[in-house]
């Protein structure tokens, strides 16, 4: 047998009925095409939000809510566990009146300590961060997000300005790095930041911080410290087996794994469409198939006089359908790319194409061929020579 | 070469009685003999041409092929058999139609383990005299080429034997013509060769003419 010559024939035909290859192929593009352009914009999505995840939570880390959370828990929590690395508490002002030079606006401020450029990962691109001092003197300092300083300043420097914050004077010492809008929707450039000590006793009146970020040195083992970390707050507390905690706890795991759920979700949900329409690419190929077997009666038989066995015949069905769905699968790889690049231009999510899933697209490409062609092979390679000839 | 003995085949029909085409033929062919087969239409040469041609079993009897027994391959075997030792013309050409005349001619080697298939082609079209044709459609060809390109395929594989079924039946009398004196030539050149005809002008330039009537075959003086 020569396959060289079997191939090349096949391909010959397949170019030379060319309608015939295009009804074949069209389905197979569409259900490649949604595979690809589906999951790669669905991984690019993923990325993105994770590394959103990451840029807000770090790896590694812990977060604790609580009305009742104070200082004294987080010292207890980091003179206890030796893996605690660095800890800061965070104090929600919410949404303040905002005012510069007769200008009013509201803005979400913050408490922070000196370490939060470190443990919330927000450092200052311009002017300096919050230092000991300040917290001790509980000064009326303030680092603004990027975007909030340019609507308040213009082009004009912020750094040494005063703006009022509830009618309080503070005076700007820093602008925010920028991180853009949270996954909740919350523009984070707009943020306010003062020192936790100012927020707690000159805007507000409390002993409570509400919540605080700890970072732990083995990201692996974030669920196991977090579970520790509740034991002591729990001690602290004084809650009892049964009781319902007056804390919450996330770590930045349970964040990844929420996310990764979100898009499982979207992926099974590509998947199943691309499937369908894979599906429907296999009942068309079968269809189209079995009418041109009639017309291609007279080529089996010859075929047979000639000399090819039963499978070879069988083989040679499979590998013209097989080849016209592989074609299929790389134009559909094509345009999936194409889609996706477009889409995500448009929305502005990245694309991620991946080494597995053009393999998925190909290996998919050739299974719906295969399997479409097991049923008209088997009808060809049973015919009779002697009535095909007829 | 050809060796048949007592050969018969009856085709069941249903609500029909069973019709007994062939009823015991014997017949031999030597190498080299160029031998017409005539009879009235619906007499069985088909069916004798199938069964010389391995693509059909006789229900009884005894089919020897250059001393083997046909009775006793495989499927597989008798498809081999068909490609290394005989060559197939028909009256309806049997060409596929968007393929150009020198692929027409290089399937056979397809299922064989040929080298330079190509080659080998155009030679066989050359062989015909169609060497300015090679890559002609069928739809290109005049009816008489088309049956000169299926004897092209017929011997692209050195077949011990050419089988062809009213190869003239679909040519007008000049073409006709030009088909035989193509077989008279193979045949000087040493082709075994075995063919139908209705026509007597035809059967005529044979070197030996056997008639199916009845079931039966006998040979007709020439
Ligand atoms: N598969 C078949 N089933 C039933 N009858 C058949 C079949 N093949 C051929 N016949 C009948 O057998 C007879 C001989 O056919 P055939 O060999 O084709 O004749 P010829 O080629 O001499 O015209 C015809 O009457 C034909 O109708
Ligand atoms: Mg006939």
């Amino acid at each position: 047998m020569n396959w060289k010559l079997l191939l090349a024939g096949s391909f010959k035909l397949m170019s030379r009925y060319k309608l015939r290859t295009f009804f074949m192929g069209f389905a197979v593009v569409v259900g490649v095409a949604t595979l690809i352009a589906g999951r790669a914009l669905s991984t690019g999505s993923e990325q993105q939000i994770m590394q959103r995840v990451n840029q807000m939570f770090g790896p590694g880390t812990i977060l604790i809510f609580s009305s009742t959370l104070n200082n004294a828990d987080l010292e207890a929590i980091d003179q206890q566990l030796e893996q605690v690395i660095s800890w800061s508490p965070r104090f929600t002002l919410g949404e303040l009146d905002i005012s510069y030079q007769g200008a009013d606006r509201q803005a979400a401020v913050y408490g922070h300590s000196e370490r939060a450029d470190f443990v919330w990962n927000r450092d200052v691109i311009d002017g300096r961060f919050f230092t000991n001092d300040d917290l001790v003197r509980s000064a009326r300092i303030a680092l603004i997000g990027t975007r909030l300083a340019e609507t308040l300043f213009g082009s004009t420097s912020p750094i040494g300005e005063e703006i009022l914050i509830d009618a309080i004077p503070f005076s700007i010492v820093g602008i925010l790095e920028p991180v853009g809008i949270d996954p909740h929707g919350e523009d984070r450039d707009e943020d306010i930041y003062v020192p936790i000590t100012t927020a707690m006793r000159r805007l507000s009146n409390t002993d409570y911080v509400g919540s605080a970020k700890i970072v732990v040195s083995n990201h692996q083992m974030v669920d196991q410290d977090a579970e520790q970390i509740a034991e002591i707050m729990r001690e602290r507390h004084l809650i009892v087996a049964g009781e319902a905690d007056d804390f919450a706890i996330y770590t930045s795991k349970f964040a990844g794994r929420s996310v990764a759920r979100a898009n499982q979700v979207l992926d099974v949900y590509l998947m199943v469409a691309a499937g369908v329409v894979l599906l429907l690419a296999a009942v068309v190929i079968s269809s189209i198939m079995l009418v041109i077997m009639r017309e291609r009666i007279a080529e089996i038989g010859l075929r047979k006089a000639i000399g090819a066995t039963q499978l070879q015949i069988s083989q040679q069905f499979l590998i013209e359908v097989a080849s016209v769905t592989l074609a299929a699968g790389v134009a559909g790889i094509g345009l999936g790319i194409a889609v996706a690049s477009l889409i995500s231009k448009n929305i502005d999510v990245p694309m991620v194409i991946s080494a597995q899933s053009i393999i998925l697209g190909l290996a998919s490409a050739v299974v719906v061929g295969v399997v479409s062609g097991i049923a008209p092979a088997r009808k060809a390679a049973a015919l009779d020579p002697v009535e095909a000839l007829r | 070469m050809i060796q048949l003995r007592k050969i018969s085949k009856t085709f069941e029909r249903p609500g029909e009685r069973a019709l007994h085409v062939l009823k015991g033929v014997d017949f031999n062919v030597e190498q080299g003999e160029f031998v017409a087969i005539v009879g009235p239409s619906g007499s069985g040469k088909t069916t004798l041409m199938n069964i010389l041609g391995l693509l059909d079993r006789p229900d009884s009897g005894d089919y020897q092929l250059l001393g083997s027994q046909v009775s006793a391959m495989s499927a597989t075997e008798l498809a081999k058999t068909r490609n290394a030792t005989i060559g197939f013309v028909f009256q309806q050409f049997h060409l596929l139609p968007r393929v150009t005349a020198t692929e027409n001619v290089e399937l056979p080697l397809v299922y064989s383990d040929a080298r330079d298939t190509v080659k080998k082609a155009v030679n066989a079209l050359c062989r015909v005299g169609l060497e300015e044709r090679l890559s002609h459609f069928p739809s290109e060809l005049s009816g008489g080429q088309q049956q000169r390109v299926a004897i092209a395929r017929a011997l692209v594989n050195d077949p011990e034997v050419i089988l062809a079924d009213e190869p003239t039946g679909n040519l007008d009398q000049e073409s006709g013509q030009q088909v035989m004196d193509l077989f008279l030539e193979l045949n000087r050149a040493g082709s075994t060769i075995l063919f139908i005809t209705h026509d007597q002008k035809i059967a005529d330039q044979a070197s030996r003419v056997v008639r199916i009537d009845n079931g039966c075959l006998t040979a007709s003086l020439n």
